[in-house]
């Protein structure tokens, strides 16, 4: 657990300095502590990659990992953030992991609008880094936070499964 | 709007006390961000606990497993030592809400919200968990199905916070259990109703039986007519009347945008049927 | 030559690929609408909340428009913003613009408006059943024989409805507009179908006011399936505005629940199908088709969606006597519009439900039915229009090899007789005609230009967007066919009505139907004129860039009489066959999709991995509209979010099995639209064989089936 050096006691609505690791660096910012992670990323940070397509936790346009766990940044608050890792789509190409994904997704024909592939790619990394295999349904179901409305998953999945395979056999 | 960070569950206890009304306690985020988008939450004042170690963790703790109140589902879903000793309990939360929704939502946010549709809280009920409640004045322990009292509303004091879920550590033991979601689809979905079951059959008849259903009365709770009726009843003397019968005197579902009360009974009912005959098929 | 994927699929995988939302030119306003709380009625006043500095806002209101204030539509009868009458709940009344996106949106949230609220009728059941709501011309189709149906035919009458359906693209509506002051040019970019629309629509909101109005579309446009057709023009409309009487970019995103409330859906049907039937050949004889669709409180683009719609109600089946009448109906809700499929699902669901429906009465396997009355070369539709080819009897033979249908049908009986959940296997058939219909393509009179660069490099210039469908690289990958280059030498230009001709919009499957084979066309006339290609540019020096152009050459032998519906209504058709198979759960009535088949003739394929995306795709929107999309409750409103909206998940959404048939034709036809069109039924059908209950319904709901089950007193136990 971090070293949690927040303390707040003013009346006032507070701006507070939020310390964590985003993509490998370490980042400074002032911001309202109740502040969207999305509208930080996005806004204050200028990581558009991001996508918000329903700001309420449902689309899953939005994921990013916190510590490496998918979590749907439209709905983390910047004090949740403080001391602890975040990961975007503009960090996945510095994993070897990351690069392999993208490159079995984009050979397997996955991508359409790709609105909600920036979500997509963070919650099938996550899968393949908790040791996922090449099986469809569980990979589905690692999927089942983001929305796609292009695509009918199809080709996701057979993306993301090999990717998985890949990954084994490396 | 005031946004305060406290450093340790002591000083939250303190700023509770205040007694300040409009105070929302800030875990997971998960409803709180969406209901104050939707300007259904107002609140004047926010504590954020989400980094209070005091309230994070899942540990043995005598008879009891305690689960922290900050747990998150996919916490429970994943740990090993709850894996080991109420595994249908972490396969029912499996089925939640969705993979990032699992890792930031809390089962204290769960359970504190009183939503009659809080997944969690059907398969808490049934194996009979209660929850630590702290507050400056000290410490008590209440039983899980003595904390709703109405719609969205609790036992709990303004001062109050959950600290922790105590679940038996026997809470699975030697009996069956029954979970079961209906919802619009098969991830991503609020439950239309829900049905979780523990039960022990001895001689042909049910020696133990608790019963909880979501989404089917003003808060999750277990449905104690059908449970007297089937621990008083040889299990080949129950009969869908019979079951009918009992259900109707523990349920009263709504007609809303998600699904309608026909519907609801009637599924509910079908499901406690699948229920008991699976459990005596296991028998 | 090496395997070609999408050009545009890598940027989006890294996040690269700007949306308008990832946007923000220096000092851009941020804008919201105003909307109208209620349905219906007199707008009597407008309050501006207190605690905000209004002087920091741009607000804007129909009194503010310089230009005409109606969108620009085949019936143009929608304001851009609310002058009196609040016409639906969520119609933009005014819309008002702040430098900070979330103050912006707070106040518009903040605006009170009040209305004299009136009688409003919002449930599309009461609507389409109500002859007084009916507007806009009626369209009546019936050149068959006149013969009165004998006795003993089967005579089966029965109405099927069908609901809103939410394009539900991942990215909201967006648009940004940017106002050059001097040279008055209005610059628009967004998330669009139609630039050359979108274009109009700014030109008409201003008026005199713009000399020059561009619009370019956003880099990535994050779906669109139709709804980014008609309603971009209302948010470039309202964002121009904003931006003429600020003198700032002033962009515009909805917020999720906006989206729902505000833009257009698919529309709600109510069809009534009466057949005749020889029960001896068991042959169709006769239909007599009310069709029916809720447009909405105003026409906009409803009369095509309704002509559209008559022209495939029909279906794939010979049938020598065939009237479809067709009307719209007037309701208090967001007018209705494009989406994928435009009127044909909704026909294809009655019509495919009906055709089980007859061959249940028939005691006839309603793969039989289906062979017997398929559509075959030397048959015609109802329209004279003679069928040209055996291609959709082709699909049916191949579908039901494909999923071994007598033996899995068998396998199913015998399962279903030893199990409380019921699995059922259903089958529909589909077409859909290319582009335009009518003579709709020749007045578009689409152009497409190709320019060789002197870096050697070919650019695809025309109108149509990428909206994930693919239009980057398949149009790319016919103008590289043409000239005989690879696609690495090939791009496709972003469209930008400064740069590109039209070459109309990004509807109705036409892009590569259309767009494509003219670019094809082009590609090898320049390839015929020039010779060697690279040998030409090497020479060509300062005659590099090069623009070469093509415009739409109409069949003069294809006529269609738009007023009596009597001729071609389409060139080419394109063709499916599916099956579909699933398990009813017996607690629940929960419908679970196991398994769907289809075999598809779109003619060649520019692409085969994206021509089978788009059927995955379209397949699993129809599996959604199918189960669990629909957006009115009667007595409970609207759903508001994608919570209560249903859309499939990952784990929602069926393994498919898609094969495609006569790819080695010489015309590639139109898909976009059509895997849309046909799954719906054949779930219905699967239902129907795995309980016994026909469900008319859209979706089919659990509630739905539980209540039938209750009242036909069958248990599925």
């Amino acid at each position: 657990m971090s070293n949690y050096i927040l303390k707040q006691f003013s009346q006032q609505p507070a701006m507070i300095d939020i310390s964590f690791t985003l993509n490998g660096e370490t980042t400074t910012i002032t911001t309202d502590p109740l502040r969207r992670l999305l509208d930080i990323l996005r806004d204050d940070l200028g990581l558009t990659g991001t996508k918000e397509g329903c700001g309420e936790g449902e689309c899953g346009a939005c994921t990013v990992l916190l510590d490496g766990k998918p979590v749907t940044s439209c709905i983390v608050n910047a004090v949740a953030v403080h001391g602890h890792d975040v990961t975007t789509i503009e960090g996945v190409s510095a994993s070897p992991d990351g690069r392999l994904l993208i490159d079995c997704l984009y050979e397997a024909e996955a991508v359409q609008c790709g609105f909600c592939f920036p979500g997509i790619v963070m919650s099938a990394l996550a899968y393949m880094r908790a040791g996922g295999i090449a099986d469809n349904e569980r990979i589905r179901a690692a999927l089942a936070g983001n929305l796609c409305r292009c695509t009918g998953y199809e080709f996701i999945v057979k993306g993301v499964a090999e990717a998985c395979r890949r990954w084994r056999d490396l | 709007m005031n946004t305060l960070i406290p450093d340790s569950l002591g000083q939250l206890l303190e700023l509770l006390a205040e007694n300040i009304p409009g105070t929302e306690l800030l875990a997971g985020g998960t409803d709180f961000n969406v209901q104050c988008r939707k300007g259904v939450l107002n609140p004047n004042r926010v504590l954020c606990i989400g980094h209070l170690d005091e309230l994070k963790g899942i540990r043995l703790d005598g008879e009891h497993l305690r689960l922290g109140a900050l747990t998150t589902f996919a916490e429970v879903v994943a740990n090993e030592l709850l894996q080991g000793h109420v595994p249908d309990f972490c396969r029912a939360l499996a089925h939640f809400a969705s993979p990032p929704v699992r890792n930031l939502a809390t089962l204290g946010g769960n359970i504190a919200n009183a939503s009659p549709t809080a997944d969690s809280v059907p398969p808490l009920l049934v194996r009979l968990a209660s929850l630590e409640l702290r507050s400056v004045r000290g410490v008590r322990q209440l039983p899980l199905n003595e904390f709703f009292t109405g719609y969205k509303r609790t036992a709990m004091a303004q001062d109050e916070l959950i600290t922790a879920v105590l679940l038996p550590v026997n809470a699975e033991d030697g009996l069956h259990s029954y979970w079961r979601k209906v919802g619009t689809r098969r991830a991503l979905t609020i439950a239309k109703l829900s049905l979780a079951g523990m039960g022990r059959i001895e001689n042909g008849q049910l020696s133990e039986c608790r019963l909880a259903a979501g989404a089917l009365n003003e808060y999750p709770r277990r449905l104690t007519a059908v449970e007297q009726h089937a621990l008083t009843t040889p299990l080949a003397a129950i009969t869908r009347e019979s079951l009918n019968e009992a259900l109707r005197r523990d349920i009263t579902p709504i007609d809303d945008l998600r699904s309608d009360a026909d519907y609801r009974f009637e599924t509910c009912l079908n499901l406690l049927q699948t229920c008991l005959r699976d459990w005596s098929d296991h028998a | 030559m090496p395997e070609l994927h999408r050009v545009d699929a890598r940027d989006k995988l890294l996040g690269r690929t700007r949306y308008i939302d990832d946007v923000n030119p220096p000092g851009v306003l941020h804008a919201a609408f105003v909307v109208s709380p209620a349905h219906r009625g007199r707008i009597r006043r407008v309050v501006l909340p207190p605690g905000f500095d209004q002087a920091a806002f741009t607000i804007v209101g129909s009194g503010d428009i310089p230009g005409v204030n109606l969108v620009p539509e085949p019936v143009s009868d929608e304001p851009f913003l609310a002058v009196d009458e609040a016409l639906w709940r969520g119609q933009p009344i005014l819309a008002v613009a702040h430098p900070d996106r979330d103050t912006a949106r707070a106040f518009a949230r903040a605006v009170q408006v009040v209305v004299d609220e009136e009688e409003a009728v919002t449930d599309p059941a009461i609507a389409l059943d109500d002859e007084s709501r009916v507007f806009g011309r009626e369209l009546l189709i019936d050149h068959g024989t006149h013969e009165p149906p004998e006795e003993r035919w089967l005579h089966l009458s029965r109405t099927y409805t069908t609901p809103h359906q939410e394009q539900a693209y991942l990215e909201p509506q967006g648009m940004l507009a940017e106002w050059d002051v001097d040279a008055r040019h209005m610059r628009v970019t967004g998330s669009m179908q139609c630039p050359f629309f979108v274009k109009e629509a700014v030109e008409v909101i201003l008026g005199d006011e713009v000399a020059e109005v561009s619009v370019c579309q956003a880099e990535g446009v994050g779906g669109a399936f139709g709804g980014k057709e008609d309603f971009p023009n209302v948010m470039a409309g309202t964002v121009a505005l904003l931006a003429w009487r600020s003198g700032q970019p002033v962009k515009l995103v909805l917020e999720r629940d906006d989206d729902l409330l505000i833009t257009p859906k698919r529309h709600p049907s109510r069809i009534t199908i009466e057949s005749w039937t020889d029960r001896t050949s068991g042959r169709l004889r006769r239909l007599d088709i009310d069709y029916r669709l809720d447009a909405g409180a105003c026409q906009t683009l409803s009369p095509v969606v309704l002509a559209r719609g008559v022209l495939h109600v029909a279906g794939g089946y010979s049938c020598p006597a065939v009237r479809v009448r067709g009307r719209l109906f007037h309701s208090d809700t967001p007018p209705n519009g494009a989406f994928r499929g435009f009127g044909a699902p909704q026909g294809l669901f009655a019509l495919e439900a009906h055709i089980d429906d007859i061959a249940a009465e028939l005691s006839l396997d309603p793969a039989t039915f289906r062979q017997r009355n398929v559509m075959h070369a030397a048959d015609s539709f109802p329209t004279t229009q003679p069928v040209a080819e055996d291609n959709l009897a082709d699909c049916l033979n191949e579908l039901l090899s494909q999923c071994s249908y007598d033996s899995l049908r068998a396998d199913i009986d015998t399962w279903n007789m030893a199990h409380r959940h019921k699995l059922g296997i259903g089958l529909s058939l589909g077409f859909h005609g290319g582009g335009y219909t009518g003579g709709g393509e020749t007045r578009l009179a689409s152009r497409v230009c190709i320019t060789l660069h002197p870096d050697g490099a070919a650019e695809v210039l025309a109108a149509n967007v990428e909206m994930g469908q693919g239009a980057s690289t398949t149009l790319a990958v016919c103008a590289a066919q043409g000239l005989g280059l690879p696609l690495s030498r090939v791009r496709t230009a972003v469209p930008d009505t400064a740069r590109v001709p039209n070459s109309g919009p990004t509807v109705a499957s036409r892009t590569i139907y259309i767009v494509g084979n003219m670019l094809r066309r082009l590609g090898a006339n320049i390839r015929e004129e020039l010779g060697d290609i690279d040998e030409w540019c090497e020479k060509a020096g300062d005659e590099l860039p090069r623009t070469f152009e093509a415009t739409y050459q109409p069949d003069p032998a294809a006529t269609f009489d738009e007023d009596t519906y009597r001729g071609a209504a389409y060139r080419h058709y394109s063709w499916a066959a599916c099956a579909a198979m699933v398990q009813v759960d017996a607690d629940t009535s929960e419908v679970r999709i196991e398994k769907m088949w289809s075999v598809v003739d779109a003619g060649a394929l520019v692409h085969p991995g994206i021509a089978m995306g788009q059927v995955y795709g379209g397949m699993t929107q129809a599996c959604g509209w199918s189960l669990g999309e629909w957006w009115h409750k009667p007595g409970h409103g609207r759903l508001g979010s994608l919570t209560d909206y249903a859309l499939p998940t990952a784990v929602d959404a069926p393994p498919f099995d898609v094969r495609f048939l006569h790819t080695d034709s010489d015309i590639s036809k139109g898909l976009g639209e059509l895997p849309m069109d046909y799954p719906a039924p054949a779930v219905r059908n699967a239902v129907l064989h795995a309980t016994g209950i026909a469900i008319d319904d859209l979706p089919l709901l659990p509630e739905r089936l539980a209540a039938r089950l209750r009242k036909d007193n069958t248990s599925v136990c």
